[in-house]
């Protein structure tokens, strides 16, 4: 005769039943009653060998029994914690959600990241360097000697270090990864650029990105149409683009580039002071004179440069019409980007 | 630099319409900046690039616009009229210096009488913006305008002893110039002197006391070639910059003198009368050799992309004056006019004749070469991942100066020197900044004045230091760091570094702020930005680096047992010096050991669930959190996963001197789930452990 007192199981069940108040202790309950390994009923049912025929019958009846009204009791628990928990009193959603995102990032990091990854969907490493430099990477490698009038065009900041500067281009770069990787190379240099001019439409810091491409079979054509497609890609629209000749100690043939106005698609507005286009950097093919200061072959290799400001198309970009504003740190300038 | 079209027309017929012939030059290189209507006269402003000293005359820009506009070129060839008067009987010259005057050619005219210039003259200097002075004078300088070689003009009379002598000034020696100052000058400025005395500075400007006036009756004029990088540093040394000066330091025509000379004299016979001598006195320090260059026809489409055809560029080359002198189907072989200084290599016509062909025509392509490297760099792809986290987190990036105030920068920095600027725009902008906080600071103070009163900057930048090298200070080649080893052993380094500055005003309490811009705050930014990273920080309570720090609420940041940063309170009474009125934390973390990515890598974890314990204990207010965690988890607690501080409370009832913590402890195996009787073990053992370690009280 088997001596389970199952009256008892269910009174005890009871008593945790009453007593569970959270889904939890709910969990832990199903876990000591009817849990598959560790249960109760489990426990009962691997007595069941050990009965007689007669017996097992009955007490297997018995043990179903129990074992289906802890399941429903439990269900039931369940429910009505649920119930308690979906009873969300009304709430005024028309109040201000908490503020996670209100962060910005900086415009000119904005544009300057939009520039790289044109740039690196095209095949280019972005290059950095010392915005600390010396008179050799800043000019001679560029073909800026000292005594030449070329050095007036860029007035530069000394530092009470002896020969040193800071960069008023990031052109260096370029010298740099030329002497480090010869050819070939593809690369842009973004960066801070400091120029003793501070007026109207000058800041003595600034942000450039210049480009750099050399190989055995790089033509100004080859110049001409980079910068048209990474202008399309950067203002997202048809844009032609046009050279002006021009001059820099470090290229030759050399040009400026004009854009055609991405405000008024080039009928004349005030962006583009009624021309139809915008200036936005110098170009040109690298003088054989900056590759044998490297020590690139300038018989086999050619190679372009251009640089233009980051400054600047953000300014264009964004309808920005103070070139002030960007090293101000205002919020509510930042906070519109 | 300004010329009336009206002018170059008397040398060239180019186009009526003036926009084309703005256009033209634009395009072709120089730029026309503005244009002018002077009295019903054309005036065009012209941009003229620093290779282009031969363009500075209307005659050069007749020149040019030969080949410009495809018309005839230009025709100059003065002649005045010679008397019988023997100059050698009223001058002599000598050059001790050839090297730095390379010609010198002069002309004298006598018996002159020295009135004012013919209105046109004077019309034409105020159009280019020079003032007339008198005939003389006004003849050299239009002379300057139309031909483009300076010219000067010397008063006989106060040349001592008959004799010009060109040579290095004697150091110390002064001069009293045409401009009313006193030089002071040095052996490296050429000057024309007589026999006495320095009579003008080679080059830049005459002396007052030879200079041409209205009495004067005999004169010497100079036509001369001297070297750019001498006259260049001569007026940087003396600080004037001349017309005269601004041609000669780009490079002059070593034939000008020949024809600016007649051209003078020419004009001053003409309103002054007077007897020219009968020949001139030429010094020239050798001939000078025609340059020749070899041109071949493929290397212009290896560098443009573009076949040109070779009558065409034959055409270019010549409308420009220079000499094809021979050539077979892919060579030609070009003589250089003596007049383009700029001019002495192949890819320099490759520009002449591009530039004159049409950059417009150059088609558009995509270049193939593959660069290896390629993309960012993996500090670039680090910097970017902290932008884009940080910004995500309610803070703007801010963007500042490199230079700094020398105020404030010591306040922040704990080491190297700092590196001052030589030429500085203003004093409070006058060094490199060795910190990102006081330009973030002052960025505080201007933001917290037009009345924002809870927010939080962040930047990413560089600091800069100088420090003497020893051999223990050694930079670090691996690092991200950019130094240069300069001389005298100076290190100058940049280390990129990154600040967040929280600020808040006191009475701030918004429903909608997320965080409020407090420490704890600013410790949960660094710990989530750190394990973004995958790296592990931890903190250090210190004594901070400076006063302006409250001097209990700093500590260091650490990772892997490095320094990597600081954080904390700046001190109220400091900031109110500084018109701060709020509160300010503030986190500088140095960057160049951070700027690595790492891949995370998986563990396994365990499939059971957590069983959590809350725990709320009395303990001494002294007793700091990381020392009871860290006992805690040193104690090897088997099943414990996990310690969450829930609330941290002090109150009167409980005693000033104490303070109640509460906590929830996490238990979890990875074989099985735990019993009660197993978890209580557990927590039993660790209120042991707190009681007999701080002597907590348990409170529940």
């Amino acid at each position: 005769m088997y001596n389970f007192d199952l009256e008892n199981i269910k009174r005890e069940f009871q008593i945790e039943l009453s007593k569970a108040s959270s889904e939890s202790d709910l969990f832990e309950l199903k876990g000591k009653f009817i849990g598959k390994k560790r249960g109760l009923i489990s426990e009962l049912l691997e007595k069941i060998p050990s009965l007689s025929q007669e017996e097992r019958k009955v007490f297997g009846k018995e043990v179903n029994l129990l074992k289906k009204f802890f399941e429903s009791e439990i269900s039931k628990s369940f429910d009505n914690i649920q119930k308690k928990k979906s009873s969300i009193p009304k709430m005024d959603l028309t109040l201000p959600g908490r503020n996670l995102f209100s962060g910005k990032i900086h415009p000119l990091s904005q544009v300057r990241e939009e520039i790289e990854d044109i740039f690196i969907s095209m095949g280019y490493t972005i290059a950095s360097g010392p915005e600390i430099e010396d008179p050799y990477h800043n000019f001679e490698a560029l073909n800026t000697p000292e005594d030449h009038p070329s050095r007036d065009i860029q007035d530069t900041f000394y530092l009470d270090v002896e020969n040193m500067l800071l960069r008023t281009q990031t052109s260096p770069v370029q010298i740099r990864s030329m002497e480090r990787k010869k050819a070939p190379i593809k690369l842009i240099a973004p960066g801070r650029v400091f120029r003793r001019d501070d007026d109207v439409s000058h800041s003595p810091m600034f942000f450039q990105v210049e480009g750099l491409v050399v190989d055995e079979s790089i033509t100004m054509a080859d110049l001409k149409g980079t910068l048209l497609s990474f202008y399309r890609k950067l203002f997202r629209r048809e844009v032609s683009i046009r050279f002006r000749a021009s001059y820099f100690p470090f290229t030759e043939p050399s040009a400026e580039t004009d854009l055609s106005c991405v405000i008024c698609g080039g009928s004349g507005c005030s962006v583009c002071k009624r021309t139809g286009w915008l200036e936005v950097g110098g170009c040109g093919m690298v003088d054989p004179k900056v590759f044998e200061f490297v020590g690139i072959d300038p018989e086999k290799y050619t190679g372009f440069a251009f640089g233009l400001g980051i400054d600047r198309i953000a300014m264009i970009k964004f309808g920005i019409d103070n070139i002030k504003y960007f090293l101000e740190n205002d919020i509510k300038f930042l906070e519109q980007f | 630099m300004r010329f009336p079209l009206s002018w170059i027309r008397e040398f060239a017929p180019i186009p009526e319409d003036i926009n084309i012939v703005s256009k033209g030059f634009t395009f072709s290189g120089t730029e026309v900046e503005e244009i002018i209507d002077s009295e019903g006269e054309t005036v065009f402003d012209f941009n003229f690039t620093v290779n282009r000293p031969d363009l500075m005359s209307v005659y050069g820009l007749a020149r040019e616009s030969s080949a410009v506009f495809d018309i005839s070129s230009p025709k100059f060839s003065p002649n005045p009229r010679k008397s019988q008067l023997k100059i050698e009987e009223n001058i002599s010259i000598e050059v001790l210096d050839p090297d730095l005057c390379p010609r010198y050619r002069a002309l004298v005219i006598k018996g002159l009488k020295v009135g004012h210039s013919t209105s046109l003259i004077q019309k034409r200097l105020i159009q280019c913006g020079l003032r007339p002075i008198n005939a003389v004078v006004d003849a050299t300088n239009y002379v300057l305008l139309e031909y483009g070689h300076p010219l000067h003009a010397f008063d006989l009379k106060f040349i001592n002893g008959k004799k010009v002598i060109v040579r290095r000034a004697k150091d110390g020696e002064t001069i009293k110039l045409l401009d009313g100052s006193e030089k002071k000058l040095t052996e490296n400025i050429l000057v024309i002197a007589d026999e006495i005395r320095a009579l003008a500075v080679a080059g830049v400007m005459g002396g007052e006391e030879s200079g041409v006036s209205f009495l004067s009756r005999d004169i010497l004029l100079e036509g001369a070639v001297f070297n750019p990088v001498s006259i260049r540093r001569t007026s940087k040394t003396l600080n004037i910059h001349t017309d005269a000066s601004h041609r000669f330091e780009r490079g002059c025509d070593y034939e000008g003198p020949v024809k600016a000379l007649d051209r003078v004299a020419e004009l001053i016979l003409e309103m002054c009368g007077g007897q020219l001598c009968d020949s001139d006195i030429d010094i020239k320090a050798g001939n000078k050799k025609t340059e020749k260059v070899a041109l071949r026809i493929p290397r212009i489409k290896k560098v443009l992309g573009i076949d040109i055809p070779k009558d065409k560029i034959i055409n270019i080359l010549e409308k420009l004056a220079f000499k094809i002198e021979d050539f077979d189907s892919e060579n030609l072989t070009v003589t250089i006019p003596s007049f383009r200084v700029d001019v002495e290599r192949e890819i320099d016509l490759i520009e002449e004749i591009v530039r004159i062909y049409g950059l417009d025509k150059l088609p558009a392509r995509i270049p193939t070469v593959i660069d290896e490297e390629s993309g960012r760099s993996e500090s670039q792809i680090v910097e970017n991942k902290i932008r884009h986290f940080l910004s995500c987190r309610n803070l703007l990036e801010a963007i500042s100066f490199s230079m700094t105030d020398p105020a404030l920068d010591p306040l922040f920095s704990f080491k190297g020197e700092e590196i001052k600027l030589s030429n500085p725009l203003s004093e409070t902008n006058s060094i490199l900044r060795r910190s990102l906080i006081p330009n973030l600071l002052l960025a505080v103070k201007k933001n917290s004045s037009f009345g924002n009163r809870s927010f939080g900057f962040y930047e990413i930048g560089k600091v800069y230091f100088k420090y003497r090298k020893e051999k223990s200070t050694e930079p670090n080649k691996d690092s991200n760091n950019d130094y240069h080893i300069c001389e005298k052993d100076v290190i100058v380094t940049e280390e990129p570094r990154l600040a967040i500055i929280l600020y808040e005003e006191d009475t701030v309490k918004s429903f909608n702020q997320f965080y409020p811009r407090d420490i704890y705050s600013l410790k949960g930014i660094i710990e989530g930005l750190f394990e973004s990273l995958r790296k592990k920080c931890s903190f250090l309570e210190e004594r901070p680096y400076s006063e302006i720090f409250s001097q209990d609420n700093f500590a260091k940041i650490l990772c892997d047992d490095q320094e990597m940063g600081y954080f904390g309170y700046l001190e109220p009474q400091k900031l109110r010096s500084l018109e701060i009125k709020g509160m300010v934390c503030i986190a500088e973390i140095f960057l160049d050991r951070l700027l690595k990515r790492s891949d995370p890598s998986f563990k396994q974890f365990s499939r059971f669930p957590f069983s959590k314990r809350d725990l709320s204990i009395l303990v001494a207010n002294n007793v700091k959190w990381a020392s009871l965690e860290t006992t805690i988890k040193n104690a090897n607690v088997q099943n414990l996963k996990k310690i969450e501080l829930i609330e941290v409370y002090q109150d009167e009832n409980i005693g000033k001197e104490n303070k109640s913590l509460t906590f929830a402890l996490y238990f979890q195996s990875a074989q099985k789930t735990l019993s009660d009787s197993e978890i209580e073990n557990e927590v039993n053992q660790i209120i042991d452990l707190l009681k007999s370690n701080f002597n907590a009280v348990l409170r529940s």
